[in-house]
């Protein structure tokens, strides 16, 4: 009896241990059609790093694509659609349930089409994940992006300066 | 032969009338090697009290009873006080021993994590074959990012707010 509950712990714990914020939140709409998630594992963004050289690019913005695709490790995306607002206050649920792990970094809402949050969960000065929860209220669908790495303040900056990539 | 005699006095026998030389009597008759079919059952009865009356202790049972008499006590044994600490010891290295252990085990967990961000890979399950349209799946998530990041700096109000330094 001890032991299968030693067991049934442990698996618990491991089952519960290094879980991102989209794998959460998954766990919680296992059932639910409407919601589609999508991965790029760590294995994956090694060759995004291989593949992004090839494309053309200023040598600006390749720089500075190759510093922001060398700190990802992963890469999740959530989208539900058609009940947009309830994914987006339960994302916000899960994330204020796990408050100790994430801070708030940036916050755009009360724009009359989208609400936007920023979240990072850091060690030190290094942000190990960061989680974008966005809502088309217009459309109502619900989208997150949740990067895992070694994202830096530069990178954050990096972020901040440019927008969209520029193609020549 | 006529063995009224006895029937009547075993008959008595029974009935606890008999003296002692009449018990005499009925012992000596069942100590005979024939005795008729119908007494037969008695003889047993009448041997084994002549028997157990022959069952004697044996010489040496006086000896043995007081060399077992004489014999030296168990001396009660001195228990030190390191002897009585004993399980309090082995308590304490049980739990030196899981402390230890689980020691290691938090620095290895804590190594794993430093290296990994303490998120486990091994379940991902990509979604895309194509290296290329992971790239695009990336690249507009980093967009979607950096548009939240400058939408923030751009505004004025309080209630949008970028904290870099947090």
């Amino acid at each position: 009896m001890k032991r299968a509950l030693c067991l049934l712990l442990a698996f618990t714990v491991i089952r519960t241990w290094g879980q991102d914020f989209a794998s959460r939140f998954m766990n919680d709409f296992s059932e639910d059609t409407l919601v589609h998630c999508y991965t790029i594992s760590p294995k994956m963004m090694e060759k995004l790093i291989e593949i992004y050289e090839e494309k053309e690019l200023t040598e600006t913005n390749r720089q500075h694509i190759g510093y922001l695709l060398s700190k990802l490790k992963s890469a999740r995306f959530i989208i539900g659609g058609y009940r947009g607002e309830t994914y987006y206050k339960h994302a916000e649920e899960l994330i204020a349930k796990n408050r100790k792990r994430f801070s708030l970094l940036a916050e755009t809402s009360h724009t009359p089409d989208r609400e936007r949050l920023l979240y990072v969960r850091k060690r030190k000065e290094v942000i190990l994940e960061l989680v974008l929860l966005s809502l088309d209220i217009r459309n109502d669908v619900f989208n997150a992006v949740n990067f895992t790495g070694e994202m830096d303040r530069e990178f954050i900056q990096l972020l901040s300066e440019n927008e969209k990539p520029q193609q020549e | 032969m006529d063995y009224k005699y006895i029937e009547q006095l075993l008959e008595r026998y029974w009935q606890c009338e008999t003296n002692l030389e009449e018990e005499t009597i009925l012992r000596s008759f069942f100590n005979q090697p024939e005795i008729p079919a119908h007494l037969q059952p008695y003889k047993e009865w009448f041997a084994y009290k002549q028997t157990a009356k022959e069952v004697r202790l044996n010489d040496d049972f006086d000896a043995k009873i007081l060399a077992l008499i004489n014999e030296e006590p168990v001396k009660a044994h001195r228990i030190t006080l390191t002897r009585r600490l004993m399980p309090l010891y082995k308590a304490a290295a049980s739990i030196a021993i899981l402390l230890t252990l689980g020691t290691a085990a938090q620095n290895s967990f804590r190594h794993s994590e430093e290296r990994n961000g303490d998120y486990n890979y091994s379940n991902y399950e990509d979604t895309y074959n194509d290296p290329e349209a992971a790239y695009n799946q990336v690249s507009e998530g980093l967009e979607q990012i950096a548009a939240c990041l400058n939408e923030t700096q751009r505004s004025d109000t309080t209630d949008r707010k970028i904290v870099l330094e947090k």
